[in-house]
């Protein structure tokens, strides 16, 4: 698979430390790193990444919301969520909201391939 | 508060997920865990604790609570290889208490969800100090107790939760 520019929001700072080494050991590049829901609305458009990872609970806006504006704003944006939150109405929400995947945390770097894959077969 | 036998199981849960947490993320093995229902007089936060409020059935606090060299060989394992800031350690240290505890909480509630209704929960708090909550006659207390080779974490589920402030002093 083709390198991806990839954004990443999370507002543990460890979280996105873990995630972007995972992506970079999968020869993606990270080319932004937002702690909050809003500071990823804000640098969507400048960044122009070919994907986002998303948490949900954040401060400012949770992640749900952030994917609901990128998406208003960016029909084509590829949200994947990455968040501990598993509850089937979460990820109905977060489907709703116009996100694409979605991986339970802590990630294994293989499912985190998996689903990257998936996402950009089918939407990139 | 929920139900006594719903609060038994989600701390059963909890504590089930948080062995597993301790092994595949930090290599960590629990040698023994013990359980207590509300017949504490008071619990004793150690130096650093993580909390979240959840809401639903449960309106209660969560709380993780763990002695000083244990959180340091999590915080050691949990972020094996990143590049970290030695001068940021604490902070670095608060802050996998607190995703720890994120990540457990929202593995567990998956299993508790009711009438296809999401539970909500806050994100985690830290209280970096140690300190003694006593109970009082309308507060309840749960606890288990999971010991490693470098010491106790306390899982804690305290409500009703609008009893206490986010530091977990009564209001």
């Amino acid at each position: 698979m083709e390198a991806l520019n990839i954004m990443v929001v999370d507002d543990s700072k460890i979280t996105l430390k873990k995630l972007s080494k995972a992506l970079e050991e999968l020869g993606h590049n990270v080319v932004q790193i937002a702690r909050s829901g809003k500071e990823a609305v804000d640098l969507y458009e400048r960044v122009n990444p070919d994907l986002v990872t998303m948490d949900i609970t954040m401060p400012d806006m949770n992640g749900i919301e952030a994917t609901r504006q990128i998406r208003s704003q960016y029909k084509d944006a590829i949200i994947i969520m990455v968040t501990s939150h598993g509850q089937e109405q979460m990820v109905m929400d977060a489907i709703a909201a116009g996100a694409r995947g979605y991986i339970l945390k802590p990630f294994e770097n293989k499912k985190l391939e998996e689903s990257i894959k998936k996402v950009i077969q089918r939407y990139g | 508060m929920g139900h006594t036998l719903n609060v038994k199981r989600l701390i059963d849960v909890i504590t089930d997920k948080t062995i597993s947490f301790l092994d595949k993320e930090a290599s960590l093995k629990v040698i023994d865990k013990k359980f207590k229902v509300n017949d504490m007089p008071y619990m004793d936060l150690e130096n650093i604790s993580s909390l979240i409020s959840i809401g639903g059935d449960f309106n209660a606090y969560i709380v993780f609570s763990f002695d000083k060299d244990l959180i340091f060989q999590i915080f050691k394992k949990y972020t094996k290889g990143l590049d970290l800031v030695p001068e940021e350690q604490e902070a670095d240290i608060e802050e996998t208490a607190g995703e720890m505890l994120n990540i457990i909480i929202g593995n567990t509630l998956t299993l508790f969800q009711s009438n296809g209704k999401a539970i909500h929960f806050s994100p985690p708090i830290i209280i970096p100090e140690a300190k003694r909550i006593i109970r009082y006659h309308k507060a309840k207390f749960f606890q288990s107790a999971l010991n490693t080779d470098y010491g106790t974490m306390r899982i804690f589920l305290v409500g009703p939760k609008e009893l206490f402030n986010d530091a977990l002093d009564y209001l």
